[in-house]
């Protein structure tokens, strides 16, 4: 317990939590990943976009120690990944897949969140103090009596991501978070991500090919990767000057984006959709008239 | 990558069909049965290690044209971490309970002719499926008399099992990073087992169900008889293929019994 404590000490105090050097990793003869270098700082939001294939999901499963990376230099808390042992990355890190249903086996979901904890060896009570405190947070907490099995798509993608935060982890890595979800439950989801940002000091790292959530992370720190390569990095307002760098990267453009540029209005952070849906309206009646 | 997953990964891909473009991708689907079959006979019925290493040298000489090096390489792998715990046990029992040279030298004797019978076979199945398409599969298995509901759904669960093999591969990464082997006592590992197996059956289940939809919206099984668009046509090379088939078969026996 008292080294748990430590290490936790340790981490807490973790900057940069995470760092790579021109890291490369293949799937047999093919590089899907090709000199990737980046550092992600305590509490920083990125947002990897990319097509399918451009190696995303690659790139959280390395940051996740999950895969081994075969050339290059890859960091958590200043520790090479290679040497952390499980009970280490299981600490240092969350990973949420995009399938829900791929974790699920626990007979409640407050068995189904506190999972990691326990594989940790952490207190019952500390345990269903912070099981209670991030179901609050995430606004599952009338779940927690519930079969996982009788939950919707969005509530077993929130009971995932509060079992991937209940040890408070330095760094959180969500892959294809909104696949499969509508609008509402899309932004729903999100301004969760946003709130756990706020609230807490982790770090998150989301890779998608869902350009549509750009516009919801006013924060973010956003890279594009394409065939293995970051082709851009930078904040939303610089990629929204290159609008055209989405098409270049078989991205689809931020919907709300391309109503604003349709529209002749430039999109910014204090562009809201109702301001937009607005404007169709006015352009609508003139029409009529 | 774990050593399990490239297992996993390397077993999932046995039934998966790979090209046309090879000898044996061109030949009739019945040809390659036969092939198979004959392969299978002899590693059953010879016990000369002679025969059944000209055997597999043949079947290996076919796998490696018809298939790249990577793959046999890798399902040779494979197949020897599947089989390698099962030979050291055999080698510890022989030691304990007759440790002398004559019964190591005819253990290693048995051994060997074992792994190489386990390989022709290995090879003939999956000379077969890898270069057969899954429809051509369930078409013979039509032609033979068996309903095609039958043949096409002994198919799809050929399919299936490198759809399972690469949820398992997930399941065991996701639960990676939930600490599910940080190491403790025997009991509650094998507690933790129901992580992996829950959810895989789960996940299973679910796929099977959308199979299910998928193939009765498109009326699959209302007719006991159905047609064909694409039909393969037994020619003259076909001919050739099965007799020389035959004729191995039938000397291996003449040197084996």
């Amino acid at each position: 317990m008292l080294a748990l404590f430590k290490s936790r000490s340790s981490e807490d105090s973790c900057d940069p939590v995470a760092r790579v050097d021109d890291l490369w990793f293949r799937y047999g003869e093919e590089y899907v990943l090709k000199g990737i270098s980046l550092q992600i700082r305590k509490r920083e939001l990125v947002l990897v976009l990319g097509p399918n294939g451009s190696g995303k999901s690659t790139f959280l499963k390395v940051l996740a120690g999950i895969l081994k990376p075969v050339r290059g230099y890859a960091s958590l808390c200043g520790r090479d990944i290679t040497s952390l042992s499980d009970a280490d990355l299981a600490r240092l890190v969350g990973y949420v897949h995009q399938n829900p249903w791929l974790y699920m086996f626990n007979s409640k979901v407050f068995d189904e969140i506190s999972f990691v904890a326990r594989n940790l060896g952490i207190d019952n009570s500390t345990i269903t103090k912070n099981v209670l405190d991030i179901a609050t947070k995430l606004d599952i907490i009338d779940l927690l009596d519930r079969s996982p099995f009788s939950l919707s798509e969005g509530e077993a993608r929130r009971v995932v991501l509060a079992s991937a935060l209940i040890h408070k982890p330095p760094l959180l890595l969500l892959d294809e978070p909104t696949a499969g979800l509508d609008y509402g439950l899309k932004k729903r989801f999100i301004d969760i991500i946003n709130k756990i940002n706020n609230l807490l000091e982790t770090a998150i790292v989301i890779a998608t090919h869902d350009t549509d959530i750009i516009t919801m992370l006013p924060k973010a720190k956003l890279l594009i990767l394409n065939e293995g390569r970051i082709v851009f990095r930078g904040s939303i307002e610089d990629v929204l000057d290159n609008p055209s760098i989405f098409t270049k990267n078989n991205l689809v453009m931020p919907t709300e984006v391309e109503l604003a540029q349709r529209l002749g209005i430039r999109w910014d952070r204090a562009t809201d959709l109702d301001d937009l849906l607005l404007e169709l309206d006015r352009l609508r009646k003139t029409l009529c008239r | 990558m774990s050593l399990t997953s490239i297992y996993l990964r390397n077993l999932s891909q046995i039934f998966l069909f790979y090209s046309e473009k090879s000898f044996l991708g061109k030949l009739h689907p019945l040809t390659k049965a036969v092939l198979m079959f004959a392969g299978i006979a002899i590693a059953f019925l010879c016990n000369k290690l002679v025969v059944l290493l000209l055997t597999l040298a043949t079947f290996l000489s076919m796998a490696l044209l018809s298939i790249s090096v990577k793959r046999v390489a890798s399902l040779i792998t494979s197949l020897m971490i599947f089989i390698s715990p099962m030979i050291l046990f055999s080698y510890i029992y022989s030691i304990f309970r007759s440790p002398s040279t004559t019964s190591l030298i005819g253990l290693s004797a048995s051994v060997a002719t074992a792994i190489v019978r386990l390989l022709i076979m290995s090879l003939a199945f999956y000379i077969f499926f890898i270069t057969t398409k899954p429809q051509s599969i369930a078409r013979i298995l039509n032609s033979i008399g068996i309903p095609y509901k039958y043949g096409h759904g002994f198919v799809i669960a050929l399919r299936f099992l490198s759809v399972i093999a690469s949820d398992l591969i997930e399941i065991l990464h996701i639960q990676k990073t939930r600490g599910l082997f940080i190491r403790r006592n025997f009991l509650s590992r094998l507690r933790s087992s129901f992580a992996v197996f829950v959810p895989l059956i789960i996940s299973a289940l679910n796929r099977v169900d959308e199979v299910t939809i998928a193939l009765e919206v498109k009326g699959f099984g209302l007719n006991s008889k159905r047609s064909y668009l694409y039909s393969e046509v037994f020619g003259f090379r076909d001919a050739i293929a099965v007799l020389l088939c035959l004729a191995g078969l039938a000397i291996a026996i003449r040197f084996c019994i």
